[in-house]
């Protein structure tokens, strides 16, 4: 399997588990990692809403720059 | 007899009114009637700020059916919401936690500071946009509940047209100038629920009077006697007993709870008991306080959640545990005369009873404001 595929695919899996584990923080870190690697920027963005959205409930210390990402795209304000 | 002339009667001079009727316990419309005017409209204990001490802590209420939460906000203030998502209605907090950063709606996750503004709207312009010109943050904040909080009770004016808790209750507020302090909460033991099977109204009329005391209470009458009582009664606002005997409770070792700070010189021997209205009891000691918050569950039940203070952090374990027990023996012992009086009630031609006019004027003073609280209440929907 290409690499790449391979990554994805352990990156879903382990969204998936953080989701049942209710594991906010690791949720949130999952889907910015899923942002910063993708190269589709509606893609990186809806990953980046659900990264922001979990930080800000959790109070994430990493809250402020995925903020930054959205807005610089205009998709946060 | 029709209804006005009926609640004229309970607002006659004492020996010669009438209690109010019996609907006023036992009909659902009635009790949804006084729910709007007596609870809704007025200032009502919801719950006290000890359950929420920490920052972020948050707690579901549902008050007559309307959900609610509290909350300790991040400026370290108390407030109560609507919990309800502005969103499609969700409700918020569905358990007690302690909020970390935002408030996240549990169905699109629409994002609330604990201040109770809207901070993020995720995805709702579209699949990674979380903005639309149609969603105006600002307008969709929490809708807030008006609340004081006063001798440890969060208080909150539903309709949000009272007039402002400290002008409502000035007199109370000054009559206990004494006790507005810090009032520490004596933790899990101290509190405690009795569900009684009665309408809120007679738990508050029989906390008003000392009449019962030698027949409910014989322990309590050996060292506060009937005459050792007097009565407390500011129209429209709250009634209730005092005491000039209050006896400090020991442990084995002669050990005694710490005083409040500055108190009076009348307060050595003097305890007082207030209903006020409509269903907050407060109780004051030299050494310590209880508060009974009464949420009515239709017409018929009522809980009451009971809370006891103390001057200071650490009091000793076991006074504390001593003194729950006694109280909770007292208020145990009034269950079944509340809850006579509500069968009481259904028999078709009580007229709603006469009051003793030298022992009932608290409760009298307090059936009179509901009685004109109602009157008036209708008057103003029509
Ligand atoms: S109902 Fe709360 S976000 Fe939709
Ligand atoms: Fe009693």
């Amino acid at each position: 399997m290409d690499s790449s595929i391979k990554n994805k695919i352990d990156l879903e899996e382990k969204i998936l588990t953080a989701h049942q584990n209710n594991d906010g923080v690791k949720l949130a870190e999952l889907y910015a990692k899923a942002a910063y690697t993708t190269s589709n920027l509606n893609k990186a963005c809806f990953f980046m809403v659900n990264a922001y959205t979990l930080a800000l409930e959790c109070n994430h210390p990493d809250t402020l720059s995925f903020f930054q990402f959205l807005q610089k795209y205009d998709r946060e304000k | 007899m029709e209804k006005t002339a009926r609640l004229n009667q309970v607002c006659l001079p004492v020996d010669e009114a009438n209690g109010l009727p019996n609907e006023h316990y036992t009909c659902p419309s009635v009790f949804k009637e006084e729910k709007d005017i007596l609870l809704f409209g007025k200032w009502s204990g919801l719950a006290v700020s000890a359950q929420i001490p920490n920052i972020g802590d948050a707690v579901p209420i549902s008050f007559q059916g309307t959900p609610l939460f509290i909350i300790r906000t991040k400026k370290n203030k108390v407030k109560v919401f609507q919990n309800t998502c502005r969103h499609r209605g969700m409700i918020l907090i569905d358990r007690v936690k302690s909020i970390e950063g935002a408030i996240r709606c549990p169905y699109h996750s629409w994002c609330y500071s604990t201040e109770g503004s809207l901070i993020s709207t995720p995805h709702v312009g579209g699949p990674g946009r979380n903005l639309h010109d149609a969603i105006d943050r600002s307008e969709l904040g929490l809708t807030e509940i008006r609340s004081h909080v006063w001798m440890g009770v969060i208080w909150i004016n539903l309709s949000g047209d009272a007039p402002k808790f400290e002008d409502n209750m000035k007199e109370l507020i000054d009559r206990w100038s004494d006790f507005d302090r810090p009032l520490f909460h004596g933790g899990k033991e101290s509190s405690f629920t009795i569900e009684v099977a009665a309408n809120w109204k007679l738990a508050v009329e029989n906390y008003c009077e000392s009449y019962h005391l030698p027949w409910v209470h014989p322990g309590l009458n050996i060292y506060s006697k009937l005459e050792d009582h007097y009565h407390i009664e500011h129209k429209n606002k709250f009634s209730g007993q005092g005491t000039r005997v209050y006896q400090q409770l020991k442990d084995g070792n002669g050990n005694v709870f710490p005083d409040f700070a500055d108190l009076n010189a009348k307060w050595e021997t003097a305890a007082e008991y207030i209903a006020v209205y409509p269903n907050v009891l407060l109780g004051v000691h030299r050494d310590h306080a209880f508060v009974i918050i009464l949420i009515p569950d239709g017409p018929e039940k009522t809980y009451e959640h009971i809370h006891l203070f103390y001057s200071k952090e650490n009091t000793p374990e076991q006074l504390r545990l001593q003194n729950m027990k006694q109280w909770k023996l007292v208020f145990e012992e009034d269950v079944p005369v509340v809850e006579g009086m509500q069968r009481g009630r259904y028999a078709v031609n009580f007229d709603g009873g006469r009051f003793s006019p030298a022992m009932d004027n608290p409760t009298h003073c307090f059936h009179c404001w509901v009685a004109n609280e109602v009157q008036n209440g209708l008057k103003h929907k029509k």
